[in-house]
């Protein structure tokens, strides 16, 4: 590990970042893929917290608008989708990183499929709620 | 601490790092805000608190950002801030809920 020729802490400094299972294995990659890898971490974070942030103004408005309890379970879901999905960044990154550092080729992204199905799923039951309402009524 | 390896980086890569780290941090802190007025309205007042403990602690990653020791500890910090503030959501949704 000593002739690390593109170590961005220098040569003499033992290398002190955290956490251990991702530094310790192979060697830095281009500091731009490194960039790169948290960029898109943080933009998974970003996504997480918009989940979050819908599923607050649903609430809000369900108890303002007095609005069917539907609505409010909606909200809780989003609001916890949304944190899950924060955490599952963190992991993602931390396994993009370590295929990174051991130039391997980047593994698929995990969280996708399921944000994808979750927001299909939750269109579906929106629409047949909709649907419900609107039979009720007529 | 002579060279940086991305000094001159045309693509200016560090500096989109540090805007996305600014929007995620400053994000979380209107978020926390908007959970904590609605905690007040509802009455849950230690959602308050804790939502308005999150707000600050994202103002304060806002002004000190990413540091130099890696990704880690703060992806896990402004990880922890967002769980904090889904479950106040979540909370908040079943207190109005029942």
């Amino acid at each position: 590990m000593s002739e690390r020729p593109e170590s961005p802490t220098g040569d003499a400094e033992p290398d002190a970042r955290r956490p251990r299972s991702v530094y310790g294995v192979g060697s830095d990659p281009d500091v731009r893929f490194s960039l790169a890898n948290e960029r898109t971490a943080l933009a998974w974070v970003r996504t997480g917290l918009a989940l979050v942030a819908g599923g607050v103004a649903l609430t809000t408005l369900a108890a303002l608008a007095d609005l069917p309890w539907v609505i409010d379970a909606v909200a809780l879901v989003a609001c916890l989708a949304g944190g899950l999905l924060a955490a599952s960044a963190l992991f993602s990154w931390r396994r993009a990183e370590r295929a990174l550092r051991e130039g391997r080729s980047l593994p698929a992204p995990a969280a996708l499929p399921w944000l994808v199905g979750g927001v299909v799923v939750l269109a579906l039951v929106l629409a047949a709620y909709a649907v419900f309402e609107l039979a009720g009524d007529l | 601490m002579s060279r940086d390896p991305v000094a001159r980086d045309p693509g200016l890569q560090p500096e989109r790092t540090a805007l996305a780290w600014q929007r995620t941090a400053l994000s979380t802190s209107m978020v926390a805000l908007v959970v904590a007025f609605a905690c007040l309205r509802s009455g849950f007042l230690i959602g308050t608190l804790v939502a308005g403990a999150v707000a600050v602690g994202g103002g304060v990653m806002l002004f000190t950002g990413r540091g130099r020791r890696g990704a880690w500890t703060p992806l896990v910090r402004i990880t922890a801030l967002i769980i904090a503030t889904a479950v106040i959501g979540g909370v908040l949704a079943l207190l109005i809920l029942f």
